[in-house]
């Protein structure tokens, strides 16, 4: 597969200023804003609407730093914090300091989709959520859906992003704003006592999502849910987002969790890796901080009915019915008895537990039965991203799998 | 554990191939692994025995499990002579040099010594397993495994489970998964519930009317009793009420008011105990 | 819904794919005046921009403390601070100081028992009296 040249696009990721070239054009914009990005399309619009607002017709040094949202983009290059972070990371040196400096901005900071890691961290997410399920189902074919929403969230979820960019030694800024070492995450702070869930989340794609009574099935979060099977606003359309100069007198948007600003930056980070280092370095830096995280996916189940589960997945693949066999046991008339069950299937072991009632040995065994079918794992395995290296040996195609019993 | 060794040997498929030095290192790393696999000695008689390759599992790794699992059971293990064995439990490393013919005379004074008595014959103190017995022909090299005394692992796929293609149906020791008979085990339950299916669809029917005429008189115990099934079929045949639950809830809210804190603590605890056991904790 | 998936979070294990350095600041206080200060003032004008350079991932500030002994102040990414203080020491011994806490971890010093400890499950399992080597009676 032919390499993307990535270099050329990333380039708008950076502000002008990082940019070497266009030094006209930033003397025509730097007037509107002091960080005034990268559109050309600017240039079509007319001046005198630009410079209307009586704040900006002045020259630059009207602006200060504490006018502006977040930290210019020359900032980034004095900030020891920046460098010590980009340097703890291992990021690839073709990432600039002043893309990672827009990584650690929030768009509850700053609201312009041209200063904000909002664009980064849409294309980070689309990255992690593919390697972490491409990974998750491969490695283990038969996990219920349920397990596997819950491993992504495991893997990928804000709660671990929230820990990842408190391991990787990223500190938050107080409050957000232009005069801030651009080395700190940036967003705004939730007051004091709110809460941030509390009314239910409106405006998702889920048709009816006003019939809370109505069974919502597992099968369809795959379509209209998230990757962890929560519900998800639905993607604002792109003109809604504006290009306008944004001053901090302005009505500030809303303010968001430390969770939701670390997981945000986490996400941008892995988007602007990919974006200015190309697709193994982002995949190399999945692996490192993503995947080399501990999970243990046998702990990740709750049967409801383990016993009938079993039953019936013995029927649906033309086993033996399973049968509940004592082992052994100990102290059965006592206060204090132990029995180990087992769990056959003809003459094949399925699994086998202990417990203090017949009941309860039989539930664990058979938990333990169906645990040894849903854990299964192939051999060798290749996830489909590994077709992109160079020289890939040719695509066998993976097990897949039925898909859990349904009951 | 033994998908363990299995994935280890498939990982390197051409480890023992080369004596080299550094084949040598990945090899005890190697050795390392089956002992903590439950490999605990190695018969080595007989791997001397073969030709100048000093490992009996020349060619691809699969062989050193065909030869695992290739095993049987010999009568006469009790009296093999315990020089011929090295155990390789503790210390993986230290009957290495052993196996290379090379420098079997050189470095056999490189093996550290047992410092006391009671640490060798503690080492020598293996466990008697069913995998201990003879194998067939004494000529074959056999690894003797003595499984780990805790429960099995959830990751070991059972037999049963693995796809039809997948290697380790082939791989996998036999005699591992059939030690238990299940026969010659009692069951959990003392009678094997019998399934009649002798109910037809007039029976069905003739169950909801009678329900539903008089759900206080032909409750789900003595509709099972008439009908000769189990109330777990009526219930799936059939609904009760709407006015029928709500007495019965009545009921049971009666019957509750009365009870005390200890027992009401104790039936919301027996409820969360059983709810773990699904979680498995 | 036959079985729920629990929600949990990965653990992670440092240096098992990517290693971060758990020393993330530096302060060094020095004295213009004091004595004591003389081999700090040396380590800061001669060696600390090779330490520096060699060390891209620590943060390092100098700022003056007059009248006060010289300090090297680590800073660490589990939140704890840990202060050594240099005062009368050669710029050699300023280094080691450095050092030692570039490569601390930042946790509160602890004897350790066991030489390895993991998070990962035991090779053989836990032993349970249930299984291996039953004997029937």
């Amino acid at each position: 597969m032919k390499r993307l040249q990535l270099q050329r696009w990333s380039s708008s990721a950076l502000s002008s200023r990082a940019r070497t070239g266009g030094r006209l054009q930033r003397h025509l914009y730097s007037g509107t804003r002091l960080q005034s990005t990268n559109s050309y399309s600017l240039q079509d619009q007319s001046l005198g609407q630009q410079l209307a607002p009586p704040s900006a017709t002045s020259d630059v040094p009207k602006f200060t730093k504490r006018q502006l949202p977040s930290p210019p983009a020359e900032a980034a290059r004095e900030s020891a914090k920046l460098a010590a972070l980009h340097a703890r990371l291992y990021l690839p040196s073709r990432l600039p300091l002043e893309t990672l400096a827009r990584c650690l901005v929030d768009a509850s900071a700053d609201p312009s989709a041209q200063f904000n890691n909002q664009s980064l961290a849409v294309l980070g997410n689309d990255l992690l959520s593919n390697y972490a399920s491409e990974h998750l189902i491969c490695t283990y074919p038969r996990l219920p859906l349920t397990v596997i929403f819950a491993a992504m969230y495991a893997y990928v979820g804000p709660k671990t992003l929230l820990a990842m960019s408190r391991e990787w030694g990223v500190e938050h800024a107080a409050a957000p704003g232009g005069e801030v070492d651009p080395g700190l995450l940036q967003y705004k702070r939730l007051d004091p006592g709110a809460k941030p869930d509390a009314e239910p989340l409106v405006g998702t794609t889920r048709p009816n999502e006003d019939q809370t009574t109505w069974r919502r099935s597992i099968t369809s979060s795959v379509v209209y849910d998230n990757e962890f099977g929560d519900p998800e606003r639905a993607a604002s359309p792109p003109a809604e987002l504006s290009d306008e100069p944004f001053l901090m007198n302005d009505k500030g948007p809303a303010p968001v969790t430390p969770e939701a600003a670390s997981a945000t930056f986490a996400r941008a980070v892995m988007g602007a890796i990919y974006l200015h280092a190309g697709r193994p370095a982002a995949k190399r830096f999945f692996e490192q901080h993503f995947l080399s995280r501990q999970l243990d996916i046998s702990k990740m189940f709750n049967f409801q009915q383990p016993a009938r589960d079993l039953t019936r997945l013995c029927a649906r693949e033309n086993y033996d019915e399973p049968v509940a066999k004592i082992i052994s046991e100990t102290g059965r008339r006592s206060r204090t008895p132990v029995f180990v069950v087992g769990i056959f299937s003809g003459v094949d072991k399925l699994g086998e537990g202990t417990g203090a009632s017949l009941s309860e040995a039989r539930a664990r065994a058979s938990v333990a039965a169906l645990k040894g079918w849903y854990l299964y794992s192939p051999l060798e395995v290749r996830v489909p991203s590994a077709m992109e290296e160079d020289g890939a040996a040719p695509w066998k195609p993976v097990y897949v799998d039925l898909g859990e019993v349904i009951v | 554990m033994q998908d363990l060794l299995i994935m280890t040997c498939v990982r390197f498929p051409s480890l023992p191939r080369q004596t080299s030095a550094e084949k040598f290192r990945d090899l005890s790393a190697w050795i390392n692994r089956l002992s903590r696999t439950g490999i605990r000695t190695l018969h080595l008689k007989s791997i001397q025995s073969q030709s100048q390759s000093w490992f009996p599992f020349r060619d691809p790794i699969y062989q050193l499990i065909h030869t695992f699992t290739a095993f049987r059971p010999r009568a006469s293990s009790r009296k093999i002579d315990m020089a011929a064995f090295v155990t390789v439990s503790k210390r993986p490393i230290l009957g290495l040099p052993f196996l290379l013919p090379s420098c079997e005379p050189a470095t056999l004074e490189l093996r550290r010594a047992q410092s006391t008595y009671r640490r060798t014959k503690q080492r020598l103190r293996i466990k008697p397993d069913a995998s201990f017995g003879s194998s067939s022909d004494n000529s074959q090299a056999h690894i003797i495994h003595n499984p780990p005394s805790s429960a099995p692992s959830t990751y070991h796929t059972p037999m049963k489970f693995l796809p039809p293609n997948d290697v380790r149906r082939t791989l996998r020791n036999d005699a591992s998964s059939k030690s238990q008979s299940p026969e010659a085990l009692p069951s959990v339950f003392k009678s094997a519930p019998e399934r009649k299916y002798h109910l037809t669809r007039e029976d069905v029917e003739e169950i909801r009317k009678l329900r539903s005429s008089d759900p206080i008189l032909w409750s789900r115990w003595k509709l099972a009793k008439h009908f000769n099934c189990s109330p777990i079929f009526i219930a799936q045949a059939c609904e009760a009420s709407p006015q029928k639950k709500e007495i019965q809830r009545q009921v049971l809210a009666a019957v509750q008011s009365r009870w005390g804190k200890t027992r009401r603590m104790a039936r919301e605890d027996r409820q969360l105990r059983k709810e773990s056991w699904g979680r498995d904790e | 819904m036959p079985v729920q998936g629990i929600r949990t979070v990965t653990a992670a294990r440092n240096g098992v794919g990517a290693f971060i350095l758990q020393c993330k600041r530096l302060d060094f206080h020095y004295c213009d005046w004091a004595g004591s200060s003389r081999g700090m003032v040396s380590f800061l004008k001669n060696q600390l921009t090779a330490f520096a350079k060699e060390n891209p991932q620590i943060e390092i500030r100098v700022s003056p403390r007059p009248h006060k002994h010289p300090v090297i102040k680590g800073h660490f990414i589990n939140g704890r601070e840990k202060a050594v203080c240099v005062r009368n020491l050669e710029p050699e011994q300023i280094f080691q100081k450095a050092n030692l806490l570039k490569q601390n971890s930042g946790e509160k010093n602890k004897r350790t028992k066991k030489p390895v400890t993991s998070i990962n499950e035991s090779v053989r399992g836990i032993w349970s009296p249930y299984h291996g080597g039953l004997k029937g009676v």
